[in-house]
């Protein structure tokens, strides 16, 4: 083995650095150059039209100009093309519309420059359109729509301004009509207003050779004109179990057209203690109904039906019967419970099961409450209450009393 | 083997180990950084990152035209934003050559049209930023998805680099055009658009509104006894982040005392929140602000510290900021003059000096633009570039550190070139800072020879001045002075008043114009002088007599300890 001294390791060392040295000169990133200014005098876009009409059919032939560039400005961004060996302004270039800034530069110093500026074309292909609102009431004339066009040429440029385009409408009463409206800024609109039938108001577009898609605006009933309801049931105990249903008439809006699917009516229940609670239903085919339960309480239930601050039904007043006639009360044995029944309904039966009473011991301030079932309810004395007391008992609004 | 062999085994075995050390170190340091680094969520899902704070292109929006439906606030907010982004996200394409960065922000159609810019332009790095959009709204659909808008006249500026980044083309313009946006899974796109020539009479802010106010600022100026202000307890970057207002306070009433009448600070651009200006920091520099007032002290802002990005995508932020600023101080009765950049011919070592004056230019006029009443300048590092747009600053302004000699020879040359227009000297100094190890040649003497030379020759040629700087520093950051303890220590020793609070012998030729200067033999002679002395004694007894000189030693200790330490704390 060669013998490695440090001589040789210092060697090695030196030429490693020099390596370095050259390395870092040959691949060190330079300062950008300030660059001499270039005498030369430059005619490459003299004869380059300062306006024309978008085409594929144009080209541009660049005669050669070593280290200079094209630069070109335009809406969607600068393109640049090295001219050392000449070029082509390509045929896309003039398809693209507006205004083009081009400039030549040598050596990074601008020697010529030319606006020009390519003319779009006549509307051309699929025009995209849309409507918005997409639903509005049939309210006549109140609410309206924009129905809007972006037509583009050939070459998908907006189109030039006052573009003439026709957009033909077809009402929900048969009437058919044609607009014609003229670009601005590469847009196209009406605006629809509602009439009073509801139905689909269908909209298309044309221009020259230039269609569009087939839209189409909902003209949709508005809210009710009024709002009349009524029970479903006359016969009303005051059972406090079952329910009874309130059912509206047929809802119409202002101009006959029968309400939507899903319109939401409101309603409101006063007891006959004066305590209010709300419901809310959707109509279904024109129609709202709602179930509520019925009172504990014999007495009068008032039900009114809104929407919001803008309509109101009627008061309902329903008339709402005891439910329990008669029962009868009597202490245990011992007196350890209340036993309350047989509770004896309207027709002389036995009231369902499930039936609420309450037993409430006067002097000693409990009230308990007992489920009746077959007719009868045991309900237990509580161990602290004193002999003497005075026992109440309520049942659907019967009211009996028996002493402890 | 041998006895060299041997060695040289050794050494390459000790530098072998060393290496593997250092690699393996490297490397477990950069997966620990990595792991400790936690990702965002656009970072996880690759997903489109949020505007950069540094991209705030100036949004103006004119009066709209006759409108089916008018536009609220917040979608002009959201449309105005979308299309800058839109834009941005478009330029970022075209320079990195990547599509996957328009997808969000452009319609198919529009999409399309983009993408044949990037593919055909590869020879070149195109850069591209806007400056300013002014947009005058035409259509509002009533369903509030589709507008369309003029852009008129949006400033724009490019950089087109060859693809080795070695010679470039800079390009400003203006350009105006039509935009049709639609809203889109949330996302106002572009849908189409087109350049037009159009024009729009823009409000015409660039002539000086009052000239007499900017003559005052000047005249007061001109008079200007100054000195470069930062906090003791917080210099540079402590500034503004940790603001004291009491203390603020007190040092202006203390600068007022030392018969200073204008003060220069600096307004760190990070700090303020870039292109978007925390209002917090707009707070602390109006209380600054007015402080100065009451104290009838005049203030020269030098906006952009510690900004090294001359990027063309942190122009825009640059340009709001400096809109903020302006705007919020320009009627302020302490301001005096703008110091646009703090030394900007240092940035000329880190960056390349065509992009550093490419923004200067840039500054300087949307300078004059949101402020035509205040005077500016560039705080130039050296005088030798002080005259780089001087034609367009109202004053001329440079620093003063070299040798007193030099100043009246740096003053001539200048004034060669810039002419008539008036000079400031914005700092100027001596750190005596002496150390007793690094040979800092800062001796007294020289200390008050420098400043006396200098403020005497600022005198004889009329030259306003800013001295640097009000205090010594107990602490200055690497990144502000260098790591090295000799860039270091000399950048804490600038001031007036010393670290106690008192103020040094050298302050009273500032403040009273006092001529006075040591003549000691000793005060000629710096610190470090002394302590090389000793050492070359030491090592010189050592050589000749080490035995003597241990011997010395040993005695002179075990006296020592004989005679005072046995007896204060017993043998």
């Amino acid at each position: 083995m060669k013998k490695i001294r440090l001589k040789q390791l210092f060697t090695l060392l030196f030429a490693l650095l020099l390596l370095g040295v050259i390395v870092f000169f040959l691949f060190v990133k330079s300062k950008p150059k300030n660059v001499s200014s270039n005498s030369r005098k430059l005619n490459l876009l003299g004869n380059l039209p300062s306006n024309i009409l978008a085409s594929d059919n144009f080209q541009f032939e660049i005669a050669a100009s070593p280290q200079c560039l094209l630069k070109i400005n335009s809406a969607w961004g600068i393109k640049t093309y090295d001219l050392s060996n000449g070029m082509t302004l390509p045929k896309a270039f003039f398809t693209d519309a507006g205004q083009h800034f081009i400039s030549v530069w040598c050596n990074f110093r601008k020697m010529e420059s030319k606006t020009i500026t390519i003319n779009s074309l006549k509307p051309h292909g699929k025009i995209e359109s849309y409507i918005g609102s997409k639903s509005i009431p049939a309210d006549n004339g109140l609410h309206w729509s924009m129905f809007t066009v972006l037509p583009v040429d050939k070459y998908d440029n907006m189109v030039v301004d006052n573009s003439s385009i026709d957009i033909n409408i077809l009402r929900p009463n048969g009437q058919r009509f044609s607009k014609n409206v003229n670009t601005k800024d590469g847009i196209g609109f009406i605006k629809i207003s509602s009439q009073i039938l509801n139905g689909k108001t269908l909209i298309s577009t044309t221009s020259g050779n230039a269609y569009g898609k087939e839209k189409e605006l909902l003209e949709l009933p508005n809210f009710p004109k009024e709002i009349f309801i009524k029970a479903e049931s006359d016969i009303l105990y005051a059972d406090s179990r079952q329910f009874f249903k309130i059912i509206t008439k047929e809802l119409f809006d202002l101009y006959g057209n029968r309400v939507s699917n899903g319109t939401m009516i409101n309603f409101k229940v006063i007891d006959s203690k004066g305590n209010s609670s709300f419901y809310r239903t959707y109509a279904m085919d024109g129609l709202a109904s709602v179930n509520i339960q019925n009172p504990d309480y014999p007495g009068k239930l008032i039900v009114v039906a809104y929407i919001d601050n803008l309509v109101q039904s009627q008061a309902l007043n329903l008339n709402f019967k005891p439910y329990v006639t008669n029962f009868n009360l009597k202490l245990g044995p011992k007196g350890e419970y209340v036993t309350i029944g047989p509770v004896i309904g309207p027709l002389s039966q036995l009231v369902s099961d499930g039936k609420e009473a309450t037993v409430f011991f006067q002097k000693s301030q409990i009230l308990k409450k007992g489920i009746i079932k077959e007719g009868t309810a045991n309900v237990e004395v509580p161990k602290t209450i004193l002999r003497g007391d005075k026992i109440v008992v309520t049942v659907g609004g019967l009211q009996k009393q028996i002493n402890f | 083997m041998n006895k060299n062999e041997k060695k040289t085994y050794q050494v390459l075995f000790f530098v072998g180990v060393l290496a593997f050390l250092i690699v393996t170190t490297y490397g477990i340091a950069q997966i620990w950084a990595f792991l400790s680094v936690s990702r965002e969520k656009t970072e996880i899902f690759n997903e489109v990152k949020d505007l950069p704070d540094v991209y705030t292109p100036k949004i103006n929006w004119l009066p709209d035209e006759k409108l089916e439906r008018p536009m609220e606030d917040f979608s002009r907010k959201v449309i105005g934003r979308d299309y800058v982004r839109a834009l941005y996200q478009r330029n970022i394409a075209i320079l990195t050559k990547d599509t996957a960065q328009i997808q969000d922000y452009f319609t198919v159609l529009a999409k399309s049209k983009i993408k044949s810019k990037i593919d055909e332009s590869k020879i070149h790095l195109v850069e591209q930023v806007e400056f300013s959009h002014n947009l005058k709204l035409s259509y509002y659909s009533a369903d509030g998805q589709i507008v369309a808008f003029t852009d008129f006249e949006s400033e724009h500026a490019e950089r087109i680099w060859d693809k080795d980044r070695k010679n470039m083309l800079y390009d400003q313009d203006t350009a105006s055009y039509q935009v049709i946006m639609i809203l889109e899974d949330g996302y106002w796109r572009i849908h189409n658009m087109k350049r037009i020539d159009a024009n729009i009479t823009l409000a015409d802010t660039s002539q000086i509104l009052n000239l007499s106010l900017k003559n005052n600022r000047l005249n007061k100026l001109k008079l200007a006894k100054g000195i470069n202000y930062y906090p003791q307890a917080s210099p540079f970057k402590n500034f503004w982040l940790n603001y004291d207002s009491l203390q603020v306070e007190k040092d202006f009433k203390l600068i007022k005392s030392l018969n200073f009448n204008s003060v220069r600070i600096f307004i760190n651009y990070e700090q303020f929140g870039k292109g978007n200006v925390i209002p917090e920091m707009l707070e602390r520099l109006d209380h600054l602000m007015n402080v100065a007032e009451s104290n009838d002290v005049g203030i020269v802002l030098t906006l952009f510290d510690f900004n090294s990005d001359f990027n063309l995508f942190n122009f825009t932020s640059t340009d709001r900021q400096l809109e903020t600023i302006l705007t919020n101080l320009k009627n302020n009765k302490a301001l005096l003059a703008y110091d646009l950049k703090n030394e900007p011919d240092i940035d000329y070592n880190y960056q390349d000096s065509t992009l550093v004056n490419q923004w200067l230019n840039f500054i300087v006029k949307k300078a004059k633009l949101y402020d035509p009443d205040t005077p500016i300048t560039i705080g130039w590092a050296t005088a030798d570039k002080a005259a780089y747009l001087s034609p367009e600053l109202d004053f001329v302004s440079f620093h003063f550190y070299k040798n007193a000699k030099l100043l009246k020879s740096d003053i001539d040359n200048l004034r060669l070139k810039i002419g008539s227009k008036q000079l400031v000297v914005s700092e100027y100094g001596k750190s005596d800072f002496q150390s007793l190890v690094f040979p800092i040649w800062n001796p007294k003497n020289s200390t008050f020879g420098q400043i006396s030379d200098v403020s005497k020759t600022l005198g004889q040629e009329n030259i306003p001045a800013f001295y640097w700087t009000l205090y010594d520093f107990k602490e200055v950051s690497s990144d502000v002075a260098g790591r090295w303890p000799w860039q270091k220590e000399p950048q804490k020793h600038f001031g007036l008043i010393d670290l106690e609070g008192r103020r040094k012998d050298t302050s009273d030729i500032i403040i009273n114009n006092s001529e006075f200067r040591p003549d000691s033999l000793f005060g000629f002679i710096p610190k470090f002088i002394y302590s090389y002395l000793i050492i070359g004694v030491i090592i010189a007894l050592s050589w000749l007599r080490k035995n003597a000189i241990i011997h010395f030693l040993s005695k002179t200790i075990r006296t020592l300890n004989n005679r005072f330490l046995g007896k204060i704390f017993g043998k």
